[in-house]
C-alpha cells in the first residue's frame, strides 16, 4: 500500500541509520523517550534499537492507556457488567486486563454478559437491538479514541437511545508528559511524540516542552523509516542546541489537529480535576469525564460504582520504568512473577506495554540463544 | 501492511476484533490507527474502506467529511481520523 510500502525500504533505512551514525557525536549520551506504546511495539517488532549506536538510548513512555489504568477502576467496571441487565462492552485488549476477582473474560465465563466490540458505535447498535438491556461500553485510550466515543454519545443522543452509557477512562497524553518533565530523576534528552494522537490534537500543543522545558519533539510515524527519520531530527536538533517541535509525520498530522474531531471532543467531554494513572500516581487535569448534559449515558451516574482503590504491590517497578529511569528488565519482578501470562504491574497487561513488548521481543530471543 | 499486519494477527488473534474488524492487531486504543483506502461514499456520513490486505469495512466519516474515493484514511476503532495529505508530506 502507498506510504506503507515506502517507509519500509531497506535501502532508505539503512541509509537513515548510516546517516545518524555519521552525526551523533560520540562522546555524548542521547537518551529518547517515545511517549507512544505503538511506537514502543514498532521499536521491537522491526529491531531498531540494533540499527542505532550505542549511545542512543530509547527509552518507553507512558503511552498505553490499558498499562495506566488503576486496577481498581477495572472493578469498577467489572462491578458493573456483574448486574444482570447489562450487557458490558469493551475492546479486545480490555478484555485481558485484570481487576481483582479476574479478567472480562473470566466474568463471561462466570455468567456476565460480556461481550468484545471493535468501535464504540457497535455497542450503542447493540443498545439499539436490544431495548430491554443496558448496554455499557467501556471507554479507555487517549485523544485517538476518543474522538470515536464522542462521536457514539453524540448519536446516542440524537437518537435518543436511553438503554445506552459509557464508563469513561479516556485520558490525556499532555499532562503525562509534562508529569513526566516533572518528575525529579527525569532525564530524558528528547521526545519522539505520538503519531496518531496528533492527528486529532495536532502537533502545536507540544510547544510547552520546547518552550518551558527546553526539549526537543518530533512527532512520528510508526513505520521503520519513520523512527528513524524522527530520531536523527532529533539528534540533528540536540547536536545544534534547538529545542523546537517538529513534525515528520506531515502526512497526516495537521499543525492544528482535527477541528471537526476537536469540536466533538469539546461538546460530549469536560476535563477532570484528577484522576489516578497506574505507576504514574495522581495527575491534575489528566482525564476526561462526560459533561453534565450527557450525565443522562453517563454509567458512573447510572450505576452506583464502588469506586475502589487498589495499590500495586510494592516490588513493582513500573513507576521507574514508566519514567524512564529503568529499563523493563532491570525490574525486580521482570519475567519471574511478573510476565505477559500473569500481569503484576501496568507495563504487562497490553502487548503495547513496554514490559510486554520487551519480554516478547527481546526476552524471547535471549533464551532462544541460550 | 503486509508482513507485519501477519505478524501481530498470528501473535494475538483474539485481538482482531469482530468480522468486519480492520486492526491488523491490538484494537484498543494504542495510538496505531489503521490505513484504509476509500471505495465508495455511503449516506449517513459512512464510507467503504479496504485495507492493505484486502480486507472492506464501513466506516464513520464524520471527523473527515472531506474524504474522497481512493482518498487514504487513518481509522481508529470504526471513525476515520485523518485523511493523508501528499502536500503537506
Ligand atoms: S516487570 Fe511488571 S512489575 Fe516490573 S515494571 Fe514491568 S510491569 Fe511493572
Amino acid at each position: 500500500m502507498k506510504y506503507v510500502d515506502e517507509f519500509r525500504d531497506p535501502a532508505l533505512i539503512r541509509k537513515t541509520a548510516d546517516e545518524i551514525a555519521r552525526v551523533i557525536e560520540r562522546d555524548r549520551h542521547y537518551r529518547i523517550m517515545e511517549v507512544c506504546g505503538g511506537h514502543t511495539f514498532s521499536i521491537y517488532r522491526f529491531g531498531l534499537q540494533r540499527l542505532l549506536p550505542e549511545n542512543i538510548e530509547l527509552v518507553h513512555g507512558p503511552g498505553c492507556p490499558v498499562c495506566v489504568l488503576p486496577m481498581g477502576r477495572m472493578d469498577d467496571g467489572l462491578a458493573i457488567a456483574a448486574r444482570p441487565e447489562v450487557i458490558f462492552t469493551a475492546f479486545g485488549d480490555v478484555m485481558r486486563v485484570p481487576g481483582r476477582r479476574g479478567t472480562p473474560l473470566e466474568m463471561r465465563a462466570k455468567g456476565a454478559d460480556v461481550r468484545m466490540v471493535y468501535s464504540p458505535l457497535d455497542a450503542l447498535k447493540l443498545a439499539t437491538e436490544n431495548p430491554d438491556r443496558q448496554v455499557v461500553f467501556f471507554a479507555i485510550g487517549f485523544e485517538t479514541t476518543a474522538p470515536s466515543t464522542a462521536l457514539t454519545l453524540l448519536r446516542a443522543r440524537s437518537l435518543n437511545v436511553d438503554n445506552f452509557s459509557v464508563f469513561c477512562n479516556h485520558v490525556l497524553i499532555l499532562p503525562a508528559i509534562r508529569a513526566i518533565l516533572d518528575s525529579p530523576d527525569m532525564r530524558i534528552d528528547g521526545f519522539i511524540g505520538p503519531g496518531h494522537v496528533s492527528t486529532v490534537i495536532g502537533a502545536r500543543p507540544y510547544e510547552f516542552i520546547a518552550r518551558e522545558y527546553g526539549k526537543p519533539v518530533v512527532i512520528s510515524g510508526f513505520e521503520p523509516l519513520d523512527l528513524l527519520q524522527s530520531i536523527l531530527m532529533l539528534i540533528k536538533q540536540l547536536n545544534q542546541g534547538r529545542a523546537e517541535v517538529e513534525n515528520q509525520y506531515a502526512r497526516v498530522v495537521p499543525w492544528d489537529g482535527n477541528r471537526p474531531a476537536l469540536r466533538a471532543l469539546a461538546e460530549v467531554f469536560a476535563v477532570r480535576p484528577f484522576f489516578e494513572w497506574r505507576g504514574l500516581g495522581f495527575i491534575s487535569q489528566s482525564a476526561l469525564r462526560l459533561r453534565d448534559e450527557f450525565a443522562a449515558w453517563d454509567a458512573e451516574t447510572r450505576f452506583s460504582v464502588p469506586g475502589v482503590r487498589v495499590t500495586d504491590p510494592k516490588a513493582a517497578q513500573c513507576g521507574e520504568v514508566l519514567k524512564g529511569v529503568l529499563p523493563p528488565n532491570r525490574c525486580k519482578l521482570f519475567g519471574r512473577e511478573c510476565t505477559p501470562e500473569h500481569p503484576v504491574g501496568a507495563l504487562m497487561v497490553s502487548s503495547e506495554g513496554a514490559c510486554a513488548a520487551y519480554y516478547h521481543y527481546v526476552h524471547a530471543m535471549v533464551t532462544a540463544g541460550d | 501492511m503486509s508482513e507485519g499486519a501477519k505478524e501481530g494477527s498470528s501473535k494475538a488473534p483474539s485481538q482482531v476484533g469482530e468480522s468486519h474488524s480492520l486492526a491488523p492487531r491490538c484494537v484498543t486504543c494504542q495510538d496505531e490507527a489503521v490505513p484504509v483506502t476509500v471505495l465508495e461514499l455511503h449516506a449517513d456520513a459512512q464510507a467503504l474502506v479496504e485495507n492493505g490486505s484486502g480486507q472492506r469495512a464501513l466506516v464513520a466519516i464524520d471527523f473527515t467529511p472531506e474524504a474522497r474515493v481512493g482518498d487514504i484514511l487513518l481509522v481508529h476503532s470504526g471513525v476515520a481520523i485523518a485523511r493523508l495529505d501528499e502536500e503537506r508530506s
